[in-house]
């Protein structure tokens, strides 16, 4: 499959007189929206799950408030999680004590808000040049939700709060268009109390990476704004995250054979077509399945579908 | 006595290399580097046609060359032109205007006032006569190229900085390619 998607872009690559394109689905470049400009964007993702299929979607507001900064508020939806985890979630028997074994996959949940996302991103570096550019960025967000999330990888988009920062470094050149994302993310704890007992749930530290390249095919020559686009994209997203640890009355506890919550790392390839009608509506269908390791926070394949489109105003 | 006739001098000397001369802008052409995509086209556009002087703009989408024609009778601003090309994030590679000059006849470091604006004439070789439509090549930062603005800088003197008056909003420098 991937071997095949490979030799798909590479066919594209070399057949058409492909410009490079850096409106990458899943990971934002160093550019930013106009200044004064509206985004609107969807993204839906959606999975299987044992007997369930879980959705999410993500609103999001951006907004170019100078040509260099730009901010990003979303609200995350999903029927990922609870906001309590299940009574067997700490369970004790007489062998190993007090422990966990995580959550049991394939549970019902209710679709709900699970957290908002407040994204800032400056550009503080570019070097344009006659259809090539290299341009740098750095980002801050700021999530937060109280979401029950029963994995140690940290997701700002959706099951966590916590604060995440990093770098992006977009190059655009001919028909070639790279970006590279760095960063880290330090999650908030999940807490809960009851009476005189308590949950806490410590999420690992992580660090974010991703590899982003795409290609415009159609059209060939641009002559009108009317012209449909297609581009292609190949991004390569991943984390590496610290173990999970789990509380209960404020003394750690063990975790017993739950992958979900031991430290971990995973890189992930998710090809992507994108339509642009008239030069603003933007339409996205992508695809996702693990290269090294795999996230524990969902199951393979993974399925987006992204509408996007700027609000212009006088 | 000798203080007035230091003013009448200078007066003298600000009149023989400027003139308040009636000019009107038509429109101009904007190289834009950065841009890849029609959507980003499309976005500067927008932001260029915010501007109240603008009348409509023309983009060719292959070469990433804007045609802005500019309303009659309303002051146009080149420094906010090339401004808005910033704002929608990308970077103006050149800008060349088209302006309606009456007859003139320039020399180098020749200084033309217009719409409170002050026009600095560079690398002009002898005496020119401008007349009708002209094309206007602006040199400066943000204005083009940074590494073509390198080479212009030998050229760019402070002759006009004496007429420099609260009045005057911009100095331009421009040349007659």
């Amino acid at each position: 499959m991937i071997r095949k998607f490979t030799y798909t872009i590479l066919f594209f690559f070399a057949i058409t007189n492909c410009k490079s394109q850096e409106l990458f689905p899943h990971v934002d470049p160093a550019s930013n929206i106009p200044k004064g400009v509206l985004g609107i964007r969807v993204v839906n993702e959606g999975f299987n799950e044992v007997t369930q299929f879980r959705s999410s979607q993500s609103f999001r507001f951006m907004f170019g408030i100078t040509s260099k900064f730009m901010f990003t508020q979303s609200f995350n939806f999903s029927n990922h999680h609870g906001r309590k985890f299940p009574s067997d979630f700490i369970a004790n028997d007489g062998n190993i004590g007090i422990h966990t074994h995580g959550v049991e996959k394939g549970n019902k949940y209710p679709y709900q808000l699970d957290n908002f996302n407040l994204n800032l991103k400056y550009r503080f570096f570019s070097n344009d040049g006659t259809k090539n550019h290299f341009r740098m960025a750095a980002y801050i967000e700021l999530a937060g939700g109280k979401e029950a999330h029963d994995e140690a990888e940290p997701n700002l988009m959706g099951d966590n709060g916590g604060i995440g920062a990093g770098i992006t470094a977009t190059k655009l050149k001919n028909r070639f268009a790279i970006s590279l994302t760095a960063g880290g993310i330090i999650p908030q704890s999940y807490y809960y109390q009851k009476l005189d007992s308590t949950l806490q749930v410590k999420y690992g530290k992580a660090i974010n990476y991703s590899l982003s390249m795409g290609f415009l095919c159609l059209p060939i020559k641009y002559k009108s704004y009317k012209q449909m686009n297609l581009n292609v994209y190949c991004e390569f997203i991943g984390k590496a995250y610290e173990k999970a640890e789990v509380l209960s009355n404020s003394k750690q506890i063990l975790i017993a054979d739950a992958p979900g919550l031991e430290a971990g790392k995973y890189l992930e390839i998710r090809p992507s077509v994108q339509f642009i009608f008239n030069s603003n509506l933007r339409i996205d269908f992508s695809y996702g399945r693990p290269l090294i390791g795999r996230s524990y926070t969902h199951s393979y394949p993974l399925y987006y579908f992204t509408i996007q489109r700027y609000f212009f105003f006088k | 006595m000798s203080k007035i006739r230091n003013i009448i001098i200078t007066l003298l000397l600000i009149f023989s290399f400027s003139k308040n001369t009636n000019a009107q802008f038509i429109s101009a052409i904007i190289g834009i580097d950065g841009l890849t995509c029609s959507a980003c086209s499309f976005a500067t556009e927008k932001s260029i046609l915010k501007l109240i002087f603008v009348d409509s703009v023309h983009m060719e989408l292959d070469k990433n060359i804007a045609t802005v024609f500019f309303k009659k009778n309303t002051p146009v601003s080149i420094k906010s032109l090339s401004q808005k090309v910033y704002d929608a994030g990308f970077a103006v590679r050149s800008i060349h205007a088209i302006v309606n000059i009456e007859p003139t006849t320039i020399t180098n470091d020749y200084c033309l006032i217009y719409e409170n604006n002050l026009y600095h004439f560079i690398k002009i070789e002898g005496e020119k006569k401008l007349s009708g439509p002209t094309n206007i090549k602006f040199i400066g930062e943000k204005l083009m190229q940074k590494q073509e603005l390198k080479k212009w800088k030998l050229f760019c003197s402070n002759s006009c900085k004496s007429q420099l008056t609260p009045n005057i909003k911009n100095e331009y420098f421009v040349t007659i390619p």
